[in-house]
């Protein structure tokens, strides 16, 4: 028996996609339709132009549902990361007052209701999804606790993480994302949709980066024993990398230097010929010019470098770099650049290699870099309601832990 | 660039006097140039010649700015013609202002974009007040810094509670004059870093060429003692005095200038051991430009000042090399520090953007919708 139908919307710089699936006996997940529409509205993550916005919404969502024959989507999970987005960790804590010292339910419960209470409320700044509770310690000690019910303690902590971004560009996402006919009935940052989607269990077990290079942003988050450690955004993509191409080689247009960068592009200058030319791509009509395929490098190393520099400076002022054992798996559009896993790996010190998926479906499986996060966004959707389904099935208060996360770290 | 090629330049009160100050210990070495809106103050300043002073705006008839930021501002755009007539034969200026009142927070932006349309390079010391001057004059100088995060080369923020590493049992007298006396201490040990001799010369090239590197905002420390067991107690100082401390201002620190000044009793071992404190708590790729200046009346003391660079590009040597005869395709030649619109060519056409139609993204007082390889001042062969 499957569950109901559960609809995920990634609205990117570069890309608009929509996936939608079932919760599938057996733990697995059935995927009913996948569609996805070059996105034009969008600038380094947030909306630019509503309109155009909205109509790729709307064609995702009309084509979605002739996938589904005649099934209609309505409300959908949003994952975005619009530009900038900002992760604080919170902390609630609650004197334990089960029987003999022993954590229950209630306890749980009340750690829940103060880590919510510490969920940021800053002015111009939305929290998605409100907090993410990650993990409990016991006694303020630094020893992490999954399920600490039935362990004796005097005080209980539920730890967490905030993570918010600029409210006016998430209304005016929204109110897009309604214009196109969809309802967002679910909150999820880009980066840490990517993680689920790509990151085995194992690695989150043992301290892995995924970070997912954009069109419009660039965003990451760590996973430590099996939860978030950290996680962020810059609105800085692939098109600042389109941008200093244009300025250095003046192709003619923004669409000639993006294909100069998808055709030509590389990472790694040291690893081109110094002699070696390419030819400019070129508007019908157009004169040809061939400029030195090295120096095009140059240009791309040089911002790359700057970008993975900016991401790695918040994991050290955050202390995180210490604990990526399991090194870094990078994701979007960005990963397809040849050198980019070379580059990552000597920026971070760490092996890098590049997202997989194994969802079964090709269209998804064949992509992997550029459905990382659409896919772990439909998991933890589906996961999400499968709590909730059983919270309410329980008989525990409904909707009570509706706008929380559940506990991070498992994966479908 | 010679030593003398490098000039203080103070705006408001606080700025002017700190110019005199440094004229003062540099023994009228170090040029100076001192403006406000105070006549009063102005011609209180012993040290700075009085043709090297200037009253920004005739109409408040010298009597101070009255904390009217916008107002001075304006002024001294009108005035541009006196701070470049300043910076002639300037290679480095290094400017100084206090953050809370008019003048210095009206003027400095102002000097700073002059300076660089006349590609000098600008270090600038802005103060911030104190905490006890109270929630208005914070909130007013966090706005001067907000306007200034994208101009001059290097910038450092010291606040005047850490330059005066005050406890609660420091009068007021105290910490002001220990604010004032660390800030000039220290910028003159750092002028003296290239204007005196030493066996690390940090030559005026050199230290253009750190600011470019070093472009972005910087912290600032400094340290003396003497007598035995003078490097223990300099080192402690360096990096954990109260206020000034760069121990818990380390994080995020990308490079280090460091500069030891000593008598002809310096020994190497100190220079080492000063090097190896920065080697032990950075990693082993940190760039640090270290440099020793020779005083023989030092003898005795042993003097540190360093800074902490939060940005930092190594110049790309091979590149610059290589490009010799590279251009931007359709740019006249832009030289380092130039900004230029990138998408506008010989002709002035304007070819547009991809981000002309949204704000920018503004990182570390760098706006990142520039190309990166331009603000790096990466020479590219776009033939």
């Amino acid at each position: 028996m499957t569950s109901d139908l559960v609809s995920v919307l990634e609205v990117g710089t570069t890309r608009t996609a929509l996936l939608a699936g079932r919760a599938a006996e057996g733990g697995g997940i059935e995927v009913a339709a996948f569609a996805e529409q070059e996105t034009t509205g969008m600038r380094k993550g947030c909306v630019a132009e509503p309109d155009y916005v909205a109509r790729a919404v709307r064609t995702v969502r009309e084509t979605a549902e002739t996938q589904l024959r005649g099934g209609e989507i309505v409300d959908a999970a949003l994952v975005c990361s619009l530009g900038e987005t900002s992760c604080e960790p919170i902390r609630g804590e609650v004197p334990v007052s089960g029987e003999d010292g022993r954590v229950d339910d209630e306890d749980v419960r009340r750690a829940r209701e103060a880590l919510a209470a510490e969920v940021p409320s800053v002015p111009g700044r939305h929290v998605l999804g409100d907090a993410m509770s990650l993990f409990f310690t016991l006694d303020g000690n630094n020893e992490e606790v999954r399920e600490p019910r039935d362990m004796s303690a005097g005080k209980l902590a539920m730890h967490g993480m905030a993570l918010s971004v600029n409210e006016d560009a998430w209304d005016l996402l929204c109110d897009s994302v309604a214009r196109g006919g969809l309802n967002v009935n679910f909150e999820l940052f880009s980066g840490i949709a990517a993680a689920v989607g790509c990151l085995s269990p194992q690695k989150m077990e043992d301290g892995t980066l995924c970070l997912c290079l954009g069109g419009g942003t660039t965003c990451w988050c760590a996973y430590r024993r099996r939860h978030p450690i950290a996680a962020g955004a810059i609105p800085v993509g692939g098109d600042h990398v389109t941008n200093d191409l244009l300025s250095a080689f003046r192709p003619g247009s923004a669409l000639l230097a993006g294909r100069l960068k998808t055709e030509f592009g590389r990472a790694d200058p040291d690893a081109v010929d110094p002699a070696s030319r390419i030819q400019m791509p070129q508007d019908v009509g157009g004169t040809g010019r061939t400029v030195g395929e090295r120096a095009v490098a140059q240009v791309i190393h040089a911002r790359l470098d700057e970008t993975l520099r900016l991401v790695k400076a918040d994991l050290e002022s955050r202390g995180v770099l210490p604990w990526l054992g399991g090194g870094v798996v990078v994701a979007g559009g960005g990963a397809l650049m040849p050198g980019v896993d070379a580059l990552v790996s000597r920026t971070f010190g760490a092996p890098c290699e590049h997202a997989r998926l194994n969802t079964g479906i090709p269209e998804l499986d064949g992509r992997p870099e550029l459905n990382a996060a659409i896919w772990g966004g439909l998991c933890k959707a589906i996961r999400n309601q499968r709590r909730e389904a059983a919270r309410n099935a329980a008989g525990g208060v409904k909707g009570f832990f509706r706008k929380l996360f559940s506990q991070e770290g498992e994966k479908e | 660039m010679n030593p003398s090629d490098i000039r203080v330049f103070g705006f408001g009160g606080a700025g002017c006097r700190f110019a005199d100050a440094l004229a003062a210990a540099t023994g009228g070495r170090l040029a100076v140039w001192a403006a406000d809106t105070d006549f009063s103050a102005l011609s209180a300043l012993a040290n700075v010649p009085k043709t090297c002073t200037h009253v920004i705006g005739d109409t408040y008839f010298g009597n101070g700015s009255g904390g009217q930021v916008s107002a001075v501002r304006a002024k001294a755009l009108a005035e541009t013609e006196k701070m470049r007539a300043a910076l002639d034969g300037v290679s480095l200026a290094v400017a100084v202002a206090g953050l809370a009142g008019g003048t210095g927070a009206g003027a400095l932006p102002v000097f700073l974009e002059t300076a660089r349309e006349r590609n000098v390079r600008t270090l600038v010391f802005a103060v911030k007040p104190f905490r006890m001057e109270g929630v208005e004059r914070l909130r007013a100088a966090a706005t001067a810094a907000q306007s200034i995060a994208s101009l001059g080369d290097v910038r450092v923020f010291p606040s005047n509670d850490d330059l005066a590493g005050a406890s609660g049992q420091t009068t007021l007298v105290e910490a002001l004059g220990r604010a004032s006396a660390r800030l000039v201490e220290g910028l003159a040990l750092f002028w003296r870093l290239c204007a005196d001799p030493g066996f690390l010369h940090l030559s005026a090239e050199s230290l253009s060429s750190i600011a470019t590197e070093g472009r972005g905002e910087a912290e600032f420390a400094v340290a003396e003692a003497a007598g035995p067991g003078r490097l223990e107690a300099a080192l402690s100082e360096l990096w954990d005095a109260p206020g000034l401390g760069l121990r818990r201002r380390s994080s995020g620190a990308r490079a280090a200038l460091v500069g030891v000044i000593g008598g002809d009793d310096l020994l190497l071992s100190e220079v080492g051991a000063v090097s190896r404190s920065f080697e032990t708590s950075f990693p082993a790729s940190f760039p640090l430009r270290l440099s020793t200046v020779s005083d023989p009346s030092a003898d005795g003391s042993l003097r540190i000042v360093a800074f902490l660079f939060r940005n930092w590009q190594s110049a790309e040597r091979e590149e610059a090399e290589a490009a010799e005869a590279a251009r931007q395709a359709g740019i006249s030649e832009s030289r380092p520090g130039e900004r230029q619109d990138p998408l506008v060519d010989a002709r002035g056409r304007r070819m547009p953007g991809r981000f002309d139609s949204v704000a920018g993204t503004f990182v570390g007082g760098e706006n990142l919708d520039i190309p990166t390889y331009i603000r790096r001042n990466l020479r590219i062969d776009a033939t």
